[in-house]
């Protein structure tokens, strides 16, 4: 019988082989639709103390990176006996790296902590056009925007953004993220929360839905 | 005053400051890259595939804003060489006036022992390889010349700046040393793999990490701190990336052990060692504690410089001006936050700014005008 809350702590230490062992008897035990749903929930639990750990500085960004990869893995392993069934979302996000930027690590931290936490996540990609990002937020109607970028001229393609979905009608809110956010360029921007880590993100999006 | 005087005092204001001595005025270093394009007629692809043009757009900046000394004279995109070899490191897009490197994995996850084993070999059977597949003979042959052309682009730029404007550079090519995780983080593995490998391949990585340090940095180390430098701002330059990526405990494990290995060995030879540090500083702040007064330079891009001073009063501190502030500030704002800068970080501080200037807002002409105007007089 799968112990949750071994697996949760498993994950937190991103101890992987014990992890991907663990999941590897569970499954072969054929179990139902319901158990393998406690298993998610135990994988996302164990990512907010990854969360937990990056805050207090015992992991920084190359942990979270490995813990993203170790949370794909894990849910990957449980995905044959999910079935249909899926994960409470608590909300949807609609996420990309803005115009004219090309980087993607810190938005794909991003993604995989929130999903971890129970959002369903729409990523765009990279260079993401203005209109793209409206067009989707028309169509999907996402709680939260998600913009991230590397590069100081990624400030500018996120205010064109915030812009433009207002001027849509856009009635979501707007996290921005990535290496040149300040508080400053936050206000510059027009969003209504920004970051510069994920684990940080991810919890003033919890607190926006 | 001469123009030696001038070209020598710039020097000594450089020393002095890095020796935390008290000096008349703050030496401005400037950190402008491709924002100096932009600030040009030209287009960034213009300028930067035509050196007579970048050469213009270089001696264009320096006699509008008279920096003391330059991090870039043109030099640090050689996209022709690359290009030459067939691209694809890069995109330079004049629509949206940016420069993108991309984030390559240039070697499989199983191939350490290989890179250990003959790292010369592997870099052209493999990671050459792999970054450039459509090379044939001739090409190399072009990206060679290329090669050759970027070298006397960077020789001439380096003598104009000294002979004509009297500003020294502010390292010696020669003297550029990188740690050995940074050519991992940066060249071959990529950022996420890498973040994959301190988990899952840590013995290897630090296999990697300590025989190029003893085969190729420790030596190249010893040829750097024989060279005559006494006419650039600084001995040896390091610049830092991957550190990025790394917890404090990581850090300690994977980068440190090296990197205080260079430093003492720069401090008994009463040597210096410019640190361009990209992203934080701040967490690793304890390594830097114990070093003596007079070596040590970093250049900060994300911290807060006033708190990293208090932290470090044993360092020469660069940077500061921020791109916020420039790109969005007014004069006046700019001005304040300079007088700030200055009055606060006191001796041991070099005036430059936080970020590789590169993208059209991160600086407005007004601002930068202002700003240096006034730390010529104050």
């Amino acid at each position: 019988m799968l112990d949750l809350k071994i697996l949760t702590q498993a994950l937190g230490d991103l101890e992987e082989d014990l992890v991907m062992e663990m999941l590897k008897e569970f499954t072969d035990t054929s179990p139902s639709e319901a158990e393998a749903l406690e298993a998610v929930a135990a994988c996302q639990a164990g990512m907010t103390i990854v969360g937990e750990l990056f805050e207090q500085g015992e992991y920084f960004v190359g942990d979270l990176i490995f813990a993203g990869e170790l949370l794909t893995e894990a849910i990957n392993a449980l995905k044959p006996a999910l079935g249909g069934g899926a994960s409470v979302v608590i909300g949807t996000i609609l996420l990309g790296t803005v115009h004219g930027d090309l980087h993607d690590i810190g938005k794909n931290i991003f993604k995989s902590m929130s999903e971890a936490a129970g959002f369903e996540v729409i990523d765009l990609g990279i260079d993401v056009e203005v209109d793209t990002f409206v067009k989707k937020a028309q169509e999907i109607k996402p709680q939260i925007i998600g913009m991230s970028g590397v590069l100081t001229l990624a400030i500018n393609s996120m205010k064109d953004t915030v812009e433009a979905l207002k001027a849509a009608n856009v009635s979501a809110k707007v996290i921005i993220g990535g290496n040149p956010v300040t508080k400053e360029s936050s206000v510059f921007v027009g969003a209504d929360a920004f970051t510069t880590n994920a684990a940080e993100g991810v919890k003033i999006c919890q607190g926006l839905v | 005053m001469s123009d030696q005087n001038i070209y020598e005092d710039r020097i000594k204001l450089f020393k002095d400051t890095i020796e935390l001595k008290k000096t008349e005025r703050v030496p401005n270093l400037s950190n402008f890259f491709t924002w100096k394009i932009l600030d040009s007629p030209y287009k960034l692809s213009e300028a930067m595939n035509d050196y007579d043009k970048m050469e213009r757009v270089v001696c264009d900046f320096h006699e509008r804003y008279h920096f003391d000394a330059y991090m870039d004279l043109g030099t640090r995109n050689p996209i022709r060489v690359t290009d030459a070899l067939g691209g694809g490191d890069h995109e330079v897009n004049d629509k949206t006036e940016s420069i993108n490197y991309y984030d390559h994995v240039l070697m499989k996850s199983d191939e350490y022992q290989e890179l250990l084993d003959n790292e010369v070999k592997f870099l052209w059977t493999k990671v050459f390889a792999r970054k450039f597949p459509d090379t044939t003979p001739e090409k190399l042959i072009n990206a060679v010349q290329e090669l050759m052309a970027y070298g006397q682009f960077n020789d001439k730029m380096t003598n104009k700046f000294v002979q004509e404007y009297h500003c020294p550079s502010v390292f010696n090519m020669n003297a550029v040393l990188m740690h050995p995780f940074e050519y991992l983080h940066n060249n071959y593995r990529g950022i996420k793999e890498v973040s994959i490998d301190l988990r899952k391949r840590r013995t290897e990585l630090k296999d990697v990490i300590e025989k190029k340090f003893e085969t190729q940095m420790l030596p190249a180390l010893d040829a750097a701190l024989d060279l005559d430098t006494s006419a650039y701002v600084c001995d040896t330059y390091f610049p830092m990336l991957a550190h990025a990526i790394l917890s404090p405990k990581q850090f300690e494990d994977i980068y440190w052990p090296q990197l205080k290995q260079i430093i003492d060995k720069v401090v008994e030879k009463d040597k210096t060692i410019y640190i361009f540090c990209e992203s934080t500083m701040l967490r690793f702040k304890d390594f830097f504690q114990d070093i003596p007064k007079g070596h040590v330079i970093l250049h900060l891009e994300q911290d807060d410089i006033f708190e990293i001073h208090k932290e470090l009063p044993n360092i020469c501190l660069a940077g500061g001006m921020t791109t916020d502030l420039l790109g969005n500030g007014t004069p006046r704002q700019c001005i304040d936050y300079s007088k700030k800068l200055i009055d606060e970080l006191g001796n041991g501080f070099i005036f430059s700014q936080n970020k590789m200037v590169s993208f059209r807002n991160d600086c407005a002409r007004e601002n930068l005008l202002a700003v240096n105007e006034f730390i010529r007089n104050y």
